[in-house]
């Protein structure tokens, strides 16, 4: 611990130079006055005393001045005189200085912002109170890895696991708010008491629904803080208040804080406005009805509670569930149940791509700083004579060293500080083009941790940098003063500048591989044909409330009407609607029985992904029929039941059979079963996304004939398709003045054009392509000043040879020849070995890539070329400037 | 290479060291002691004490602290560290060995 206590006084020292020094003449005084009185002791008179003494303690001011240099205070100025010194050195030379600066903003810059999204989005933790205890707990089964939960599992796993802290599930949905202020859309969580308390977050304002109020599906709400400020202006009676939602009259018991967010808000451009109960009362739910996976869930799990002890819990009710409900759960469908961190369930999709990226533009630090640590030590070269001088007169090799690394770091200190400021830039930046759907964020920022990440990133580049420079200048300074100016380097620092240019071109070659890569792929991936029309298409969604259109008839005939009145429109060359858009919403399974009540080998129970659809739709969308019919308005809810399925599926259940015609049995236990007759195949449609390949069941009922089986309602919300001939994006005043004319208080929502549907679908790769071809070409740029420079000093040392050279007959060609081979000698290893890391690392970029494998030759070999051009292209100069040399004045100069 | 004065400054190092190691005291007491002990041979500039001290004390070898001289002035007391006796007992070989081989090299003399 002594250490610290030196460290402590010294610092001490530097804070408290007064005080140390009277300790310090305290003490002086106290000896001499000792010595004095010493030696009248011993005869001597007073004065005779005191002059001898002072005599013998020699000169005060020398030894405080001794001890002042021991106490280190020295040392700090010394490092201030250093630091005046190496500033005006930099201002001395602008070029230089600019140039560094530059380079160093620009990867501090880089790296700081790439950190930031890492850091907003991956490390920091949820905005719920201790959320490294939030789970996520989910369903597993064959086919599926990662489903929701069903009611009854809701119910089982809140009565399993009591020694939980809270474990709750929740839903997403919509709701139509009318009153003041004019019908609109609201988007809606339906969360059970229990989901909130885990979350943990308690109301701003008011409070909290029970578990009792939820079970009994009381007429509350909690508004979210943003929709409170947008709707009802922030009125703080807004409490106690009732509201109608979808025509019911709801009491608003609460308002949440301005940065809760639920789960799913996280990664949604469509953040939740309202919570009501989810309404799961456990004494009313059919616990043999194992299906109907919508919920999410989610768990505290209580701290004396390792996270394996809650994994196995979880299994453990699991296991329970398959023993006690062997229909629900045959043993073909691997059923079970796991959980996971919030955190990594929220983030999980991106942080694949995100690890990419921070890899990435760590790769362009690490060229930055070579790049910079060239400089500097061409610079060193430059100042030999000037250090060798300063040596000679006896600056120790420590102190050179000190005020060398002290230049680098004020270097690394004002660029780093540049960066930074970039930094701020880059975010919001980022913030803007990013896609709206990026988990968390709004969490990217520059807070302090990420500003101190900017600042030790600098501090260690200007070490590293600053090092090389440093103690080459320390060493061997009179051959310079001998040799003169044109001595130049030694091979080794010349060596050295070359390999780091080997370095910084095999970054760079790994760097265009990948971002070759990933454009060819996302190339070929906003070209995939999904199976549908992606242009001149508009879509909205319409939801009719219960209380306005109680009836399923009405609904039916509500949807038709619109969609015949929209088809009518002018400018529309079709439409139709659909529960669920492509590519917008996901698919949900629905369960149903074959004729012959048969199970097809090897698949559970029968379950396709489902779609509602009115006649229309397979038009607007321009959806391939390839055999039998398409859904048509003949098709009503007295009418014969009817499904079209798509190709997978008909080849799934009826293997080897003619679908058409077979027979399928829809619906629950405990309503009557519907059947449907297959009377036409579409071809599969990519729903999920432009790149899903695997192939999955599809079935499209009749909106006219298909009832929920919970309360014989037909589907409510609908997404309206129409064909355009005119930009659809007109389509918008068409849309809501039809939808108006029918029902002027009924909104209409999320109007999208589908071409921006497809674009926000391919917004993660285009963002990844973007960002990588940006880094590379900035590698590329580096590496080609690296090259230029190193290549251009050789030329500048060879000029004496050139010179013979040319004067002995030699054609100018020859000599550019020598210096193109000199500038292949130096990029050649680095481009062999930077395809060697892009080959053998290729496996990790194959997750983002579309039908490409990562060692595509074709693009290696572009990539190759792109490079040794470059390196070729940064020679080019020195190659000329070698060409044009006059014999006579090189010689001459000697 | 260290110069004259480094050779001064090492002796006169390893005798204040030496001379804590017996008792703390404060400045001007182990200057004193070592006037007495040398027999008033090594009359060094009383006032190097207190660079050697802080020194050592920067070493981490001697350590300070506030106490009283015998009349009961406040003043500061320097002790031996347990880092400063191992220092002490290496020096001490490092000069015995020293001062065998000048020996050594001046008994080949005249």
């Amino acid at each position: 611990m002594g250490w610290f206590w030196r460290w402590y006084e010294r610092v001490r020292s530097i804070f408290r130079r007064g005080r140390v020094e009277g300790e310090l003449r305290e003490e002086m005084r106290f000896h001499l006055d000792m010595e004095i009185r010493d030696r009248m002791a011993r005869g001597m008179s007073p004065a005779e005393a005191r002059r001898t003494a002072h005599r013998d303690f020699g000169g005060v001011e020398r030894h405080a001045e001794e001890v002042r240099s021991v106490r280190w205070t020295h040392a700090l100025e010394h490092l201030l005189r250093d630091v005046r010194y190496g500033a005006r050195a930099l201002v001395a030379r602008p070029m230089f200085t600019m140039v560094v600066l530059l380079t160093l903003a620009l990867g501090v810059g880089a790296a700081t912002t790439v950190f930031s999204v890492v850091d907003g989005v991956l490390l920091r933790p949820l905005p719920y109170p201790e959320s490294e205890r939030l789970v996520r707990i989910h369903t597993v089964w064959r086919g599926t890895s990662s489903g929701r939960l069903s009611p009854a599992e809701a119910v089982d796993l809140e009565r399993a696991l009591s020694e939980f802290e809270a474990v709750g599930v929740y839903g997403y949905g919509g709701a139509t708010l009318t009153g003041a202020g004019g019908a609109m859309r609201v988007s809606a969580s339906y969360a059970s008491a229990g989901a909130l308390a885990a979350l943990g977050v308690a109301p701003a304002r008011g409070r909290p629904y029970t578990s009792r109020e939820d079970h009994g599906n009381a007429a509350v709400a909690l508004l979210m803080d943003g929709f409170w400020r947008s709707r009802f202006g922030a009125d703080p009676s807004v409490v106690g208040r009732t509201i109608e939602l979808s025509g019911e009259a709801v009491e608003v018991i609460g308002v949440m804080p301005a940065d809760f967010r639920m789960p799913e808000d996280l990664a949604s451009s469509d953040p939740t406005q309202v919570i009501r109960p989810l309404a799961l009362d456990p004494a009313q739910v059919d616990m043999s009805e194992r299906g109907s996976h919508f919920l999410r869930g989610v768990a505290r799990v209580p701290e004396r509670l390792s996270s394996a002890e809650a994994v196995r819990r979880v299994e453990g009710v699991a296991a329970e569930m398959v023993r006690t409900y062997p229909n629900g759960y045959p043993p073909e469908m691997e059923f079970r149940l796991a959980v996971l961190p919030l955190l990594e369930d929220v983030v999980g999709p991106v942080e694949p791509m995100l690890l990419l990226l921070l890899a990435a533009v760590g790769f362009v630090f690490v060229i930055v700083c070579a790049n910079v640590a060239n400089l500097l030590l061409s610079r060193t070269e430059g100042r030999a004579r000037e250090l060798a001088v300063r040596k000679a007169v006896g600056a120790s090799r420590g102190r050179i060293l000190a005020q060398v690394l002290v230049e680098s770091l004020l270097l690394a200190g004002v660029g780093g500080a540049l960066g930074v400021g970039l930094a701020f830039a880059g975010t919001r930046l980022f913030r803007g083009a990013a896609p709206p759907d990026l988990p968390r964020l709004e969490s990217v920022g520059m807070d302090l941790r990420v500003v101190g990440f900017g600042l030790v990133l600098s501090v260690l580049a200007g070490v590293l940098f600053g090092l090389a420079p440093a103690l080459r200048a320390g060493g061997g300074p009179t051959a310079a003063l001998r040799d003169g100016p044109g001595s130049g380097l030694g091979p080794s620092r010349q060596r050295l500048k070359r390999w780091m240019v080997a370095v910084q071109v095999a970054i760079a070659v790994v760097l265009a591989t990948g971002a070759g890569l990933m454009t060819r792929s996302f190339i070929s991936l906003s070209r995939v044909d999904p199976g549908y029309r992606t242009e001149q298409v508009a879509t909205a969604r319409v939801s009719l409330p219960s209380a306005s259109y109680p009836s399923a008839d009405e609904v039916v005939a509500f949807h038709a009407e619109l969609v015949d009145r929209i088809a009518a429109l002018p400018g529309v060359s079709g439409a139709g609607a659909v529960t669920n858009l492509p590519l917008a919403t996901e698919l949900g399974d629905l369960g149903f029985e074959l004729e012959e009540d048969r199970i097809p080998e090897g698949r559970d129970k029968p379950d396709a992904d489902w779609q509602v659809v009115t006649p229309g739709y397979f038009d607007a969308m321009a959806m391939r029929l390839a055999r039998g019919r398409g859904i048509e308005p003949t098709d009503r809810a007295g009418a014969p039941g009817v499904v079209v399925v798509n190709r997978t599926m008909g080849e799934a259940f009826w293997p080897g059979m003619d679908p058409l015609g077979r027979r399928i049995r829809l619906g629950g236990q405990r309503t009557a079963p519907r059947w449907a007759q297959v009377v036409g195949i579409v071809e599969d449609v990519r729903h999920g996304g432009l790149d899903e390949t695997d192939g999955r069941p599809q079935m499209y009922l009749a909106h006219q004939q298909f009832r929920t089986w919970s309360d014989a309602s037909a589907i409510r919300t609908m997404t309206l398709v129409a064909h355009t001939t005119v930009p659809p994006a007109e389509l918008y005043r068409g849309f809501r003045e039809t939808v108006a004319a029918l029902d002027p208080a009924l909104p209409v929502f999320s109007f999208r054009v589908m071409e921006d549907v497809v674009r926000g679908a391919v917004a993660r790769p285009r963002l990844l392509t973007a960002l990588l071809s940006g880094f590379s070409g900035v590698a590329l740029l580096l590496a080609l000043v690296g090259v230029y420079g190193v290549v251009g000093y050789a030329v500048g040392q060879r000029r004496r040879e050139f010179g013979i050279r040319i004067a002995l007959g030699a054609a100018p060609r020859t000599v550019s020849r020598l210096v193109l081979r000199d500038a292949v000698r130096i990029a050649a290893p680095g481009v062999i070995a930077g395809l060697a890391a892009a080959i053998l690392g290729g496996a990790l970029l194959e997750s983002f890539l579309y039908e490409l494998s990562p060692t595509d030759p074709l693009t290696l070999a572009l990539t190759t070329l792109v490079v040794a051009g470059t390196a070729i292209l940064a020679s080019a100069i020195p190659a000329h400037r070698a060409m044009r040399l006059d014999p006579a004045r090189v010689l001459k100069a000697e | 290479m260290s110069s004259k004065r480094d050779v001064l400054q090492g002796t006169l190092d390893l005798m204040v060291l030496q001379v804590l190691a017996r008792e703390p005291m404060h400045g001007w007491g182990v200057a004193k002691r070592i006037e007495q002990r040398s027999g008033d041979v090594l009359q060094v500039n009383q006032g190097s004490i207190y660079p050697a001290l802080y020194r050592l004390a920067d070493r981490g070898w001697v350590r300070s602290r506030l106490g009283e001289s015998d009349e009961g002035r406040p003043v500061k007391i320097y002790e031996l560290t347990a880092a400063g006796k191992r220092q002490l007992a290496e020096e001490r070989e490092s000069w015995t060995a020293l001062s065998r081989a000048v020996n050594l090299v001046l008994d080949m003399g005249s």
